[in-house]
């Protein structure tokens, strides 16, 4: 078993996942660009903008996550150097 | 400004389209955090956690710890992302407030259609109850005359003045026209409660193809048609069968310019009215940097209003057929100048088929120009067409969102009102409208459908356009480009459509 690839590979599909949900924040944002109708127009501007916030806030535990899977990584790696 | 826009791109079929959008791109969203959450939910559960812990206890004891602290955090931040907090509960949120956008979307549709059935109803329930009315009143009328009316003010006044306060009535009340033509089925229904009316009604719906009782007001058309067509008018086809194209001669051909604006093709309008050069459709052509061309067609208003047709095609007979969707001489008549107009230009054929072609014209102009484009044919030769109308009633006309349509009508009008419904809101249909009051003009209705106060609305316009106030004319500007230019050189060819009729012309001009 290649546990260092399989690490590795969690660590860039977390990375992956991060900046998935970066991307997804700003196209929620960008839907502020189209012309709400005007009686729902607050309504939904203050949704489409907390979702935003909730998909930024998702892609830094993403962060968090590969953080902590590189750092696991990292250990495996130096378990392997000769003492 | 005295104008309003609506429809286009910038109209509220457009908005939704757009609200319809962003509900599509919230799904999107969702779905890829609903992977997101399965992948953190793998990572979570994944053995290689386990073993890189085995495998580091193991080998290096000293950093077993440390080992055991990091897979925790792995597997704490994985399960914490994979819950009611993390990816999945977004991706949950994400599908209900698509939900929410399809719902209001939907809510407003259904608004729209329920306002527009509510003043159908209203419309069919008034116009049946005149109808049923309409024999006795009218023999009431004959009863006292019909050469004295008592006006508001106890004047006896006749015809000519009478036929003035109608048309200063159509211009103050001007959905009053709405009220007449959007219930012309119903006003035939209720006509038909008369026994001889019925027995007229019915033959001449029988004769026009549609089952009686009309269903809508082309139906009722195509009906009061064939009621002109049994007393020898109306119908073009009982003494004409072709049609005559004739390129004129005159020194405007030799070099032109492009139209300048939408004021350009107004002013065009008022000299195809000229009444000394009747007939006369004008095709411009504008070369183009890319080596093609772009066709503009300008067809002429309604010019002769004798209601048995003769040799000039742009009639009222062509009016009333156009308007129940019949093919007309007239529109023949257009289009071979046009196909006219391209073969001279070398353009026939394949080789002209993605020139971009704008038909425009004044009331019936536009009226054939909205022919041709509900003509499956005609667009197949044509993919890149446009109109452009003035004080002309095409709601009706089945035009397909591809060809982007721009309608300008005066509120005081009564012309664009006869088609009994308000034009299409979709992206690629835009429609001004203008309140003449604003502006002083005369208190006539027939005054507010004049080509040169359709001069001033499009001069309007074109301003509006420069200023960027509006979304959707800004849209079409940039659609219509290639027509406009003033500076650009084009070349401009005027022709003579002539009826042909199916016996020698002087017998059929005898019977006029």
């Amino acid at each position: 078993m290649d546990i260092d690839g399989d690490l590795a590979h969690l660590v860039a599909r977390a990375r992956f996942d991060a900046e998935r949900c970066r991307l997804a924040a700003t196209q929620v944002l960008a839907l502020d660009d189209i012309r709400w109708r005007s009686f729902a127009s607050q309504r939904f501007r203050e949704q489409t903008a907390r979702r935003a916030h909730q998909l930024r806030l998702l892609a830094g535990r993403f962060e968090v996550l590969a953080f902590w899977l590189e750092h696991l990584l990292s250990v495996l790696q130096r378990s392997e150097e000769p003492t | 400004m005295s104008i309003d826009v609506s429809g286009g791109a910038g109209g509220t079929a457009a908005e939704l389209d757009d609200l319809d959008a962003a509900a599509w791109t919230l799904d999107a969203i969702g779905q890829h955090l609903l992977g997101c959450a399965g992948r953190a939910l793998a990572t979570g559960a994944s053995p290689a956690l386990a073993e890189a812990a085995v495998r580091i206890a193991v080998r290096a004891p000293h950093l077993a710890a440390a080992a055991g602290a990091a897979v925790a955090q792995v597997e704490r931040h994985a399960l914490g992302l994979v819950g009611a907090t993390g990816a999945g509960g977004e991706a949950a949120a994400l599908a209900l407030l698509a939900s929410t956008v399809r719902e209001v979307v939907g809510a407003y549709r259904a608004a729209d259609r329920a306002a527009v059935m509510l003043v159908r109803d209203a419309e069919d329930l008034v116009m049946s109850e005149v109808g049923m009315a309409a024999p006795a009143l009218l023999l009431g009328l004959g009863a006292i005359g019909l050469t004295a009316f008592a006006s508001p003010a106890g004047r006896v006044v006749g015809p000519a003045q009478v036929a003035s306060l109608l048309d200063e009535a159509a211009y103050r009340v001007p959905w009053a026209v709405d009220l007449l033509a959007g219930g012309s089925d119903a006003l035939l229904r209720g006509l038909a409660a008369d026994p001889m009316c019925a027995i007229v009604l019915v033959a001449a719906s029988y004769q026009a193809g549609v089952v009686w009782p009309p269903g809508d007001e082309r139906e009722a058309t195509a009906v009061l048609e064939q009621v002109g067509a049994m007393a020898g008018a109306l119908d073009e086809s009982v003494a004409y069968a072709g049609v005559s194209v004739t390129a004129l001669p005159r020194a405007a051909d030799l070099a032109g310019h492009a139209p300048t604006g939408l004021a350009g093709l107004l002013t065009d309008a008022v000299d195809l009215g000229d009444p000394s050069e009747p007939g006369r459709v004008r095709v411009t052509r504008i070369p183009q940097p890319d080596g093609s061309s772009a066709w503009v067609v300008q067809v002429p208003g309604t010019q002769d209003w004798d209601p048995r047709p003769g040799g000039n095609p742009f009639d009222l007979s062509t009016d009333v057929s156009a308007m129940t969707g019949a093919a007309t001489l007239a529109a023949v008549g257009t289009r071979r100048a046009l196909e006219q107009a391209m073969a001279a230009a070398g353009r026939a054929g394949a080789t002209g088929r993605d020139d971009p072609v704008l038909l425009s014209g004044h009331s019936q102009g536009g009226i054939i120009s909205a022919s041709l484009a509900s003509d499956p044919a005609f667009r197949a030769s044509h993919p890149r067409l446009q109109i452009v109308t003035a004080g002309s009633p095409i709601a009706g006309f089945p035009i397909p969102p591809s060809v982007p349509v721009l309608s300008l009508e005066h509120v005081q009008d009564p012309v664009p009102r006869l088609d009994g419904s308000a034009n299409p809101d979709r992206p690629t249909w835009t429609t001004v409208r203008a309140d003449l009051r604003e502006r002083g003009a005369p208190v006539s209705a027939g005054a507010s459908h004049g080509s040169s106060i359709y001069l001033t609305t499009a001069e309007e316009v074109d301003g509006a356009i420069a200023t960027h106030e509006s979304a959707s004319l800004d849209a079409w500007a940039r659609g219509a480009a290639p027509f406009f230019g003033g500076d650009r050189p084009a070349q401009v060819t005027d022709f003579r459509i002539t009826r042909l009729p199916t016996e020698p012309l002087s017998s059929v001009e005898a019977r006029r």
